[in-house]
């Protein structure tokens, strides 16, 4: 959780950083595809016989077995999935006959949707809250706000999500209770059913974001250079806004990659919980259905995703913190 | 004159720690006048830091001023709304303290940083704020100036970060200026510098100055008077020449006697030690805080605090100065309270002045070294990512013998500790061990190696397992090591007794740790004690007994040590031989008489001048400085590089990538372009003291053939210089 | 002497009492006993429900479906009339068996790579850290959901894949707790002493890494819970007609606009616990590092 914040260590400057923080973005995504891989395509044991069920004949199992290719060697099986992958030719779903590229096509758009209406409410309330909380620690205000923020942390998102359903939608009925818009509504009416499973998705990354925050603030307030602002009779302003805040905020840069994890997973449940169209429903209809292509590419997806991100934070703060982005070459 | 600058009364300040308050300062009572350099010194833990916190009311949250005053030019500080508190901070007093790594924001650059007192004290605008900014920098040696405004922190060096420091304090000339351990941390050359610079700043840009540290020599640098602080009371205030040279309390007088003296050595005598440690806050003795620990305590110090009475040196040569400096009048002998701002001499002893003990204690003198050669290092080489460790590095260690390898932070010197302990192994170099080459790495050394080969490190803190009882980590080693002492009587060896041995790392003292690591170490009877700093995070009164304790166990079992030290005081007082280091190369080795009679290599030179300067100790401290500069050659003070300026930019060791010589770039007495192209030759003045240099000085005997390893030619050319 | 040994028997005091301060001060901390409380409550509840559940959790009263709270059924009754309290009591134990079981299969796990990551370091550090990296990358739910659906549904699976998820990420705190201990002075003396790896590092690291792994623990238990309970919600753990709670909201909230109590008690049940479990934690930790 509460993760060790992340600082890149500079050894020969910014660029170097970068490039080989790049690098290791393919390294990654190697072991990843070897762990889905081993997960999804070697253990299952019997593809076809998992997707026709107890009363297909053996025949008809061979024959699906051979037409998705599980009668070849692993190495080759890998070879073609892997390549096929970075190639975006992801192949069909076995069980729904379609593109898997054209069934994700269709609902990573909602799903960013309804990610970015949460980050949006996310960001700036949490990052309030983990200053203020931060700058006076011990206090009244800092333990509700820390004791309210590990509680959001701990909950699963589909108990919030249950009881933000009930109670708004179904007992005060001031939000619609599903999460689509009628076809054909423009974009605020879209936004307006999806503030509810936006808010849901809320708690989680609230109580994560405003700990981080909270700890760097305070972290940074006991600095020696903030003492240093202190004595020289600086205003209080200029020393939170100046001196303390560029510190204290910076790290918590860095764990929006794990904030991306956590909307992941997020996303699966309150899409689920929403009944609404997007890349975790279908995601966890796959895994219900025993769509394993679907399931590893969408992994992969997820993974790369998520590398990316994390990347371009980590640049972001090489580039926001002098000590990275002038460390001598 | 007018009213002292700082004027503090009576003051007591106490922490709360788990609701448990702890009294930390008591009846502290220090005025500075006009002009005035005051010294506060005491050991770690006396409160002189919460001393100065206190003063810019910037104690933590749960530091409470009970009672007193502080009055800083007239103005009751501790009467100041927030809102005077900020406008005060900065334009009347100012402070600049330790850590110079972290005392500066990271992510403003200098200018800004420095910008800003301008801008928020005086209502500058940003580009007068920005040239104001400038000529302080270059005020204080930061030249030029442009190129320093525009970068950030961490592309400045420790001693050029704390220059900063002193210009933001000193920006809007405050009254106060209060400098609290301001060269703790820096090497002793930079340490020179930034003293040089305070030096140069008095009188125009300070005014009333309050110098904390835990350096008694450092006071004698810079003060006018001093004021001695032990578990947060003020044991004696005096002028700074009369307190150290006949001090009146027999804490300032013991503190005084267990630094070792230039004429001192392990092989004649032993430091006079300070035994015990200082009280807790939470628990101070009813009566004198010293008393438990002072030679000359009676049952009456133990029931009372004495009160700070006037003092008048018992010796007539001091009374007689007192006298001529027309002091002497202000205060009666023992008579009335002290006038505020004057050179009285206070002290908190009902027995001051009486002398405490006799001369230092004679020690068992160890047998002489033998010519039996334990360790043979060649041509040892070390280096990382892009920095070299240490560089062609060669040292002879014989039979009971202590070589001091001496150096700044960075040098190499633990590089090479490291790489013969077996720790981190070298890239290239032999070492040879009574003659028979050893593995790179501890684990492939055979056993009696291992048993013979031992280190005792540099941090008291981590050298014990804190998890385990002090009795277990050392049978382990007696166990390991095929000890034949058992462990109490390895225990009592190095004075800790059963209730220590039954006591974790965290119930122990700095010192007490720092006994058990050696006890550790010997747990084998080895022939060879590497010691890494041992001594150089303790309190020097702590010191003097680790000191005492290697001298004694070398006497006892002949046991060989490399002695690796930044502190040339305790080298010259413990070693036999000495080699110094730079930049991961051996720039001179010799016995240690000789080097330290001179002639010397000039960066040897550099560093006898940081640490023992010419005048300034006194009889206190004579030191061997400014006796022998290298030869007829020698150019200016070695100190200051530039004009007049001390050469900021050049003030620590520079990268070690270089081909001719490494301290080319600091060195005081350059020869000339020789000395950036071509590797200096070893040189011998005399016999078995060889020196690296280029200088001519040194060329009268020069020795031939003397070829490093690492593919350099030795050029000794007759017409070198 | 004296003076020493005053001043040693002082500080031996002092570090005793600090070992026993840490307890004393977490019950001094309102939101410890709260939580302490709470997370007790459903450890007794777990072993007991048999005896404080008003009726059999699967006792199926077709006529009595979709009943409101009432004095005979206090949280009403579900789409089968089984009562709503007696299944919430008795959902507990699925969950307290498998989140505990994974948080401790998944701190025993990373803490033997951590250690053995951070104590030999170099190419055995670096290809470990490389497969964690890699195993952080997705996500820990996607993780499981993968994990789930190729080897199939059952408790064993669970347990083993949601404790796989964590260990890297317990595996971190360790190493990074290893590395900063190994430098320290003492285990230089050991390999002096010529040590074997093994006695470095179960006799002389793991004792002083022990603090951050008790957090990790009680943090990943507060995460167990939470992950359990998530996969139960997918229909990935404990199968119908069981009454574990996220199993029992899935099913529960095609009712939601009818009966939302069905849905309330269990999402409560699972609330409490892990908000408790989270604090928990936090609590400990705090204490550790105070």
């Amino acid at each position: 959780m509460l993760a060790a914040r992340r600082r890149p260590v500079s050894m020969r400057g910014l660029r170097g950083y970068v490039l080989r923080r790049m690098l290791l973005v393919p390294v990654t995504l190697l072991v990843v595809s070897l762990i889905v891989f081993a997960l999804a395509q070697l253990v299952p044991g019997d593809v076809g016989r998992a997707i026709l069920g107890p009363y297909a004949t053996a025949a008809q199992v061979h024959r699906l077995d051979a037409q998705l290719g599980y009668d070849r060697p692993l190495l080759v099986r890998y070879w073609q999935w892997v390549t096929g992958f970075v190639t975006g030719n992801w192949g069909n779903s076995p069980v729904l006959q379609v593109p898997i590229r054209s069934l994700i096509a269709a609902r990573i758009g909602n799903s960013l949707l309804l990610a970015a209406v949460a980050f949006v409410i996310v960001v700036p309330v949490s990052v309030l809250l983990g200053v203020l909380s931060g700058l006076r620690p011990g206090s009244q205000a800092d333990r509700a706000i820390s004791v309210t923020g590990l509680a959001l942390l701990g909950l699963p998102e589909f108990v919030g999500g249950t009881f933000l359903l009930v109670i708004v939608g179904v007992l005060l009925h001031w939000l619609p209770t599903t999460a689509q818009a009628p076809p054909g509504s423009g974009l605020a009416t879209r936004l307006h059913y999806l503030l509810l499973p936006a808010l849901a998705l809320v708690p989680v990354l609230l109580g994560y974001l405003s700990r981080m925050a909270r700890a760097g603030t305070a972290e940074t307030a006991q600095a020696p250079f903030i003492r240093t602002a202190t004595l020289k009779g600086l205003p209080r302003r200029v020393v939170l806004g100046r001196h303390l805040l560029p510190s204290a905020l910076l790290p918590t840069l860095t764990v929006v990659s794990v904030q991306v994890s956590y909307l992941v997973g997020g996303l699966v449940v309150i899409e689920e919980l929403f009944n609404y169209p997007g890349i975790g429903k279908l995601f966890l209809d796959s895994a219900l259905t025993h769509d394993i292509p679907t399931l590893a590419d969408i992994t992969m997806l997820l993974a790369a995703i998520y590398l990316i991100i994390s990347l371009l934070a980590d640049i972001g703060y090489a580039l926001l913190d002098p000590r990275i982005r002038l460390a001598p070459s | 004159m007018s009213g002292p600058v700082l004027d503090v009364a009576d003051l007591r300040v106490s922490y709360t720690s788990q609701s448990v308050p702890a009294t930390v300062l008591s009846r502290v009572t220090i005025t500075i006048g006009a002009g005035e350099a005051v010294g506060l010194v005491g050991e770690s833990g006396c409160g002189k830091s919460t001393l100065a916190l206190a003063v810019m009311r910037a104690l933590p949250a749960n530091g409470t001023i009970e009672a007193g005053r502080i009055a800083v030019a007239g103005t009751d500080v501790l009467a100041l709304t927030d809102h005077q508190l900020r406008a005060w901070r900065g334009s009347a007093a100012a402070m600049v303290y330790q850590d110079p790594t972290s005392s500066l924001t990271p992510t403003l650059t200098v200018g800004e940083q420095v910008a800003e007192v301008f801008r928020y004290h005086e209502g500058a605008r940003r580009r007068a704020a920005a040239e104001a900014a400038a000529d302080i920098l270059a005020q204080v040696g930061l030249t030029p100036p442009r190129q320093f405004l525009g970068r950030y922190p961490h592309q400045l060096s420790g001693g050029q970060r704390q220059r900063v420091v002193i210009a933001m304090a000193l920006a809007v000339r405050p009254r106060l200026l209060i400098l609290d351990e301001p060269t703790t941390g820096l090497d002793a050359t930079v340490q020179a510098g930034i003293l040089d610079l305070l030096e140069s700043l008095r009188g125009e840009f300070i005014d009333a100055l309050l110098f904390i540290t835990h350096n008694l020599d450092l006071i004698t640098r810079t003060c006018d008077r001093i004021n001695v602080l032990y578990a947060g009371r003020v044991l004696e205030s005096g002028p700074v020449v009369d307190v150290l040279t006949e001090p009146g309390h027999p804490y300032t007088a013991a503190l005084l006697a267990c630094v070792p003296r230039a004429q001192d050595r392990a092989a004649s005598v032993r430091l006079p030690a300070i035994p015990g440690s200082p009280p807790r806050p939470a628990d101070m003795p009813p009566g004198c805080t010293f008393a438990a620990r002072c030679g000359l305590a009676t049952t009456a110090c133990e029931t009372a605090e004495p009160p700070l009475g006037s003092y008048r040196s018992r010796a007539p040569d001091a009374r007689l100065r007192q006298g001529a400096l027309g002091l002497a009048g202000t205060a009666g002998q023992g008579g009335g309270p002290a006038r505020p701002g004057t050179a009285d001499w206070l002290v908190r002893c009902i027995r001051a002045g009486e002398p405490a003990s006799a001369s230092p204690p004679p020690g068992s003198a160890p047998p002489p070294p033998s010519t039996e050669v334990l360790l043979d290092v060649h041509g040892l080489t070390k280096r990382y990512a892009d920095v070299i460790g240490c560089d062609d590095v060669n040292l002879v260690v014989h039979r009971n013998e202590t070589l001091g390898l001496v150096g700044e932070s960075g040098s190499g010197k633990t590089t090479v500790a490291r790489a013969i302990a077996g720790l981190a192994p070298a890239d290239g170099g032999e070492i040879r061990w009574h003659d028979s080459p050893l593995a790179g790495r501890v684990a492939r050394r055979p056993r009696d190696v291992a048993r013979g080969l031992q280190l005792v490190p540099q941090h008291p803190d981590t050298t014990l397992n804190p998890r385990r009882r002090v009795g277990a980590i050392l049978a382990r080693a007696v166990k390991r090591l095929r000890g034949d002492l058992p462990v109490p009587e390895l225990a009592a060896a190095v004075r800790l007794d059963a209730h220590h041995l039954a006591s974790r790392a965290h119930q122990l003292s700095g010192g007490q740790r720092q006994r058990a690591a050696i006890a550790r170490a010997f747990a084998g009877r080895p022939e060879l004690v590497i010691c890494d700093e041992p001594v150089s995070s303790l309190d020097v009164s702590v010191q003097a007994v680790i000191l005492n304790l290697l001298a004694d166990l070398q006497a006892e079992r002949g046991t060989s040590y490399l002695f690796i030290s930044h502190d040339l005081a305790v080298v010259r007082y413990l070693a036999h031989t000495v080699a110094v280091i730079y930049g991961g190369r051996i720039v001179e080795s010799g016995p240690a008489d000789q080097v330290f009679a001179g002639p010397r290599h000039p960066y040897t030179e550099l560093l006898l001048t940081a640490a023992f300067r010419p005048g300034a100790g006194g009889a206190a401290r004579p030191g061997a400085g400014g006796a022998g500069r290298p030869g007829a050659g020698g150019a200016g003070r070695p100190a200051a590089g530039g004009a007049g300026r001390p050469a900021a930019t050049a003030d620590e060791p520079g990268p070690a990538t270089v081909t001719g010589c490494v301290f080319a770039g600091r060195c005081p007495v350059r020869v000339g372009s020789v000395c950036e192209t071509e590797p200096p030759p070893w040189r011998e003045p005399q016999p078995g003291h060889r020196i690296r240099c280029h200088h001519p000085a040194f060329a009268v005997a020069a020795v031939p053939g003397i070829q490093p390893s690492n593919g350099d030619t030795v050029l000794v050319a007759p017409g070198d210089g | 002497m004296t003076a020493i040994i005053q001043a040693d028997t002082s500080a031996a005091v002092a570090g005793r009492a600090r070992a026993h301060g840490t307890l004393r001060y977490l019950l001094r901390r309102p939101a410890f006993v709260v939580s302490a409380a709470i997370a007790l409550g459903w450890v007794v509840v777990a072993i007991a429900w048999p005896v404080l559940a008003p009726y059999p959790p699967d006792q199926v009263h077709p006529l009595h479906a979709f009943g409101r709270p009432s004095a005979a059924h206090l949280l009403g009754t579900d789409w089968l009339g089984r009562d709503v309290l007696s299944r919430t009591l008795a959902g507990s134990s699925s969950v307290l068996v498998l989140a505990p079981a994974s948080a401790l299969l998944a701190v025993a796990v990373g803490t033997a790579i951590g250690l053995t990551a951070g104590y030999y370091r170099g190419t055995v550090d670096m290809v470990l850290m490389r497969i964690t990296d890699a195993v952080v990358t997705i996500p820990g739910i996607i993780l499981d959901v993968l994990v789930l659906a190729s080897f199939g549904r059952s408790e064993l699976v669970l347990v083993l894949v949601v404790a796989a998820g964590f260990a890297p990420l317990v595996s971190r705190t360790v190493r990074a707790a290893v590395l900063a201990e190994r430098e320290r002075d003492y285990i230089d003396a050991a390999r002096l002493r010529q040590e074997p790896a093994v006695y470095i590092m179960v006799a002389e690291l793991l004792p002083n890494v022990l603090p951050p792994i008790l957090v990790e623990l009680t943090i990943r238990l507060g995460y167990a819970v939470f992950a359990v309970a998530t996969l139960s919600f997918f229909g990935l753990g404990p199968q119908q007609p069981s009454p574990d709670w996220g199993l029992t909201v899935s099913l529960g909230i095609q009712y939601v606009q009818n009966a939302p109590w069905i849905v309330l008690a269990p999402a409560a049940a699972i609330g409490s616990l892990v908000v408790s479990v989270t604090i928990l934690g936090d609590e400990i930790r705090a204490a550790v590092e105070r």
